[in-house]
Parts: C-alpha cells; structure tokens; sequence
C-alpha cells in the first residue's frame, strides 16, 4: 500500500455569504502525479493554497507529511534583487541546509533545468519561462514530499517545459507527490490522474484511460475548403453535438459516428468541454 | 499574395545574430503562429517587421510595404496586442474602447458605431459599464483584443494571447480570430502553447535566430505530436 503523502476530508474555504471553494477531498499517495484543472474561477488556486497551508481551511481537515512541501505560487515570489543561485541557496539553507550541501544542490539543479549559463543574472532580469523554472528549483531543492504547482508553465517555451516535465518524473519517480495545475490540456497527459474542479467542486478525479472510456460521444475531423464552409458542413451531419475550428480543419463532436468520416480520439479539451459542459459560458 | 515575406533577413547585435538570414512569407488571411523557446528571435523579428529595429542584412515586406522605408505605413496598418493586454484598468470597457479609437483617429459617428459593434462582437455589451480592472480574465482578454482591431489593420500580431485562460474562453477566442481571418485579415501568434499552435494555419519556428520549419500543424507533427515534432527539432540543432 503507497503512504499517503497528502489527504483533504471535506475542506471548504468561505470567501463571503455565496463565495464558497470546496467541499473538497483530494488524495495524493508516494510517486503520484495529479493535474488539476478547470474552468477560470473553478478554485484551483484555492485548492493549491489550501493543500500547501498558506491557506486556512474554513472546515474540514488537511494532514500532510512532516517532510514537507514545496510550493510555486503562480505569480512570481523569489527576490529579484538576489542572482538565481543565491535564491536557490537561501532557500536551501532556509530549508536547514549545510552551505556546502546547499551550493552544490542549487548548481546540480541550475544546471538541469538549463540554468546554468544565468546562474549569475538578477532573478528580476530573467525571462518569464527562466523565472518559473527558477522557481520550480528553489521549491525542490530542500526535497520536499509533496510538490504543488500553480499553473507552473505557463509561458514556458515547449524546449524548456520538456526538460521542467522530466524534472517532475525524476522526483515522482523519487517517491514524491506532484500536483500541478494547468490549463493546457497537453501537459495533462504526463499525469496519472485528472482532478477537474468546477465553480469550486470536484467534477471527476480520475485516471486519463478511465476518462476516455467513459466519453459518451465520437470525434471527427473534416478538412479541405474553407472555414466557413467546413462549418456549415459539420452542422449539417446527423447527430452534431458541437463543432469548432482548428487550424485548417474543423473538430465535430458527434453522438454517433458517422461513416465516411475520419474518427479522432477524444482530446482532454474535448473531455474537458464535457465534463465542465455548458458550452456557453 | 503574401502579407509579410521576407529575404534573408538578418540583425547582429555585435557577433550576435538575433535573427539569422530568415526567409519567411505568411500568405495574405492566415494565422501563422511563431513559436520558439526563449531567446530564439522572436520578438527580434516581429520588431524587425514592424520597422523598430532595422536590418543588419537582408529585406523584408509588410503587405507590400518595405519594412526600413515605409514603417509609418506599416504601422497604421497594423495592430498588436501584448501579453500584457495594456488596458486602462480605471476606465471602463466602452471607455477603453473610445479612447484607443480617438487614438487611431476615429471620430463621431464612426467611432460609436464602430466601438458598439466591437461591443457586441467580443460579447462584451453587458460589460460596458464594468471597469476593465474588474473584469474577469477572459473578458480582459476579448476587450484587449478588441481594442487591437479598432482600426481594421489587416496585419495583426498577437503576443501569447491565450497564455492562463481556459479552453471555453481559448475556444471563443479563437473563433474571433477566425471571424477576422476570413475577411483577409492576417494574424501572427506568437506562443508556446501546443493547444494553440494546433490552431494555426501555418506555424513557423525560430531557434538561435533561424527559421528552422515552416509548414501546416499537420506537416510540422509528422504524424505524431507537434510537442514531440518540436523538441526533435530543437535537440537536432547544434
């Protein structure tokens, strides 16, 4: 049986009298890998903080590991006045670090996500991508048990977010926890499990296969002519759920399959889209 | 016709070239993404277009315009949205709207109708009244890119547009995107994100400066992820 590393019973957050996240119960067990997503306001960020405990719950109860977390707040929280090494190495020794154990971690871990080369520059003067990946390193480096991310790549170039992935695999495959949240459906692939919140509840909690099996609906792709004209070629199929562009072609969800057509596997997107359902938000 | 096509253009800052002897047409009413990590050119680029920054070598035209010696021309013709969205966060959305509008020069009558056409179209009428400070993220994002389409540019550059909204709000978005495509505009995307690349008409990627691929969504993957097709790339370059 894998150890617990985090467990919410029924955890609320009261913003005010009809501003409520949760209840929520999330668990996240050793070597883990769970994305969180949802709509904009669905409480992601809530969840985050609430699991990290920079965050009071309103009720219920949140156990964690004495281990540890690591935290990495959407916005930017390092000090931009210190280079990128020496805010790895204050949060290393922040963390109980010995000096010289905290300087050989902070250049092993510079050096992995590609820092190296700026392990000197201002943190202030770093790129948006360069900042998030800073950030990752100064929450890993005292090896916390349970790392929690919020939307940790966004604006981070496709290179970069391989090399910040694979970072995450190492440190799942360590035995440790990973919660990250993400509006790109792509990254939602790496995980084992999808938890999408909606208006401040925990729609599905499920592993990727299990979501695909239980999509109720088929996806076609039909391309070749214009847009407009694709369109109204997608409305017109028995049985049209919804249809939208993409790129040159344009992606029909539809109740039944219809024959003639190129079938596509159901992306996250489309997964997501109905699940959180209401199209017309 | 070609909306932007260049000849290899390049620019050194020193022995650094930022962008190097790129090659790049972007047919008229298309959306082509230009993706490429950190560093790779890109805003390099888009300066280099726009008549910020002139060439080292090379040549570049912007719907027919030469980018060194018609940047005036260029520029009224072209709008831009930044990652940013640079609203007034103290007016509100019908107020940002008539103030980017006077600055293009709208005036009157034209500009009322137009700002309560762009009202109705980002879906934004109910709103007018709120300020843009609070509202929610993906209504900053349609009014911002409301604001960009104002004077009808037929070149339209969009930095990360989509960067931290969700795919109802990415998918409406990108049904503006394509309202304005099909009346000849072209849009140019910059972004990291494969969700939105896949978007695109025709996608473009930079490393070190150089254009290293170009073609469809389709034609970039291969066959398998663009993600995949892209570290590829990147790993094979020295």
């Amino acid at each position: 049986m894998r150890q617990v590393l985090l467990q919410m019973d029924q955890v609320t957050k009261r913003y005010g009298p009809d501003a409520e996240v949760g209840p929520l119960s999330l668990s996240l067990g050793e070597g883990e890998w769970v994305v969180l997503t949802g709509p904009d306001g669905a409480g992601k960020t809530t969840a985050l903080r609430l699991a990290a405990g920079v965050l009071a719950p309103s009720s219920g109860r949140v156990q964690r590991v004495e281990e540890g977390i690591g935290y990495v707040a959407a916005a930017f929280s390092l000090y931009p006045d210190l280079t990128a090494e020496e805010n790895v190495r204050f949060f290393a020794r922040a963390f109980g670090m010995a000096s010289g154990q905290a300087r050989a971690e902070s250049e092993r871990l510079l050096e992995w996500v590609g820092l190296g080369p700026h392990s000197h520059r201002l943190a202030g003067q770093l790129s948006g991508g360069m900042k998030k990946k800073l950030a990752l390193v100064c929450a890993v480096v005292h090896r916390p048990k349970v790392l929690l991310m919020d939307e940790p790549t966004t604006g981070v170039d496709p290179v970069s977010r391989e090399a910040f992935l694979a970072l995450l695999h190492e440190f799942a495959a360590g035995g440790a926890a990973v919660l990250l949240s993400t509006q790109y459906m792509h990254e939602a692939e790496h995980a084992g499990r999808v938890v999408l919140l909606d208006r401040g509840h925990v729609l599905c909690d499920a592993g990727l296969s299990e979501l695909r099996a239980r999509y109720p609906h088929h996806v076609a792709e039909i391309s070749g002519g214009s847009r407009s004209a694709l369109l109204e070629r997608a409305h017109a199929l028995p049985g049209m759920v919804s249809a939208h562009p993409l790129g040159g072609r344009v992606r029909v969800v539809l109740r039944e399959p219809v024959a003639g057509l190129e079938q596509a596997a159901p992306s996250l997107e489309d997964l997501f889209v109905w699940l959180a359902g209401d199209e017309s938000r | 016709m070609n909306a932007v096509h260049s000849q290899h253009l390049t620019r050194r800052f020193g022995p650094f070239a930022a962008v190097d002897a790129v090659d790049l047409s972007i047919p008229a009413g298309s959306v082509c993404g230009l993706l490429g990590p950190n560093g790779a050119g890109k805003t390099t680029l888009i300066r280099l277009l726009l008549g910020l920054l002139a060439p080292s070598e090379g040549s570049a035209q912007v719907l027919g315009f030469d980018c060194v010696r018609d940047t005036e021309e260029i520029r009224r013709r072209t709008g831009y949205m930044s990652q940013r969205f640079s609203l007034y966060n103290d007016l509100d959305a019908q107020e940002n709207l008539l103030f980017y509008g006077r600055v293009y020069g709208l005036r009157g009558k034209a500009l009322d109708e137009r700002v309560e056409e762009l009202l109705t179209w980002s879906d934004l009428a109910a709103d007018r009244r709120r300020l843009a400070g609070a509202l929610g993220g993906a209504r900053r994002q349609r009014l911002a890119f409301a604001c960009a389409v104002l004077h009808r540019p037929p070149l339209l550059l969009l930095d990360e547009p989509t960067s931290g909204t969700d795919p109802f709000a990415r998918r409406r978005f990108w049904e503006m995107i394509y309202d304005l495509a099909a009346e000849e505009t072209t849009v140019l995307v910059t972004t990291h994100n494969m969700d939105e690349a896949e978007q695109c008409d025709r996608l473009a990627m930079l490393l070190d400066g150089r254009l290293v691929a170009e073609g469809t969504p389709a034609e970039i993957a291969a066959g398998g992820s663009l993600e995949e097709a892209f570290s590829r790339l990147a790993r094979s370059q020295p």
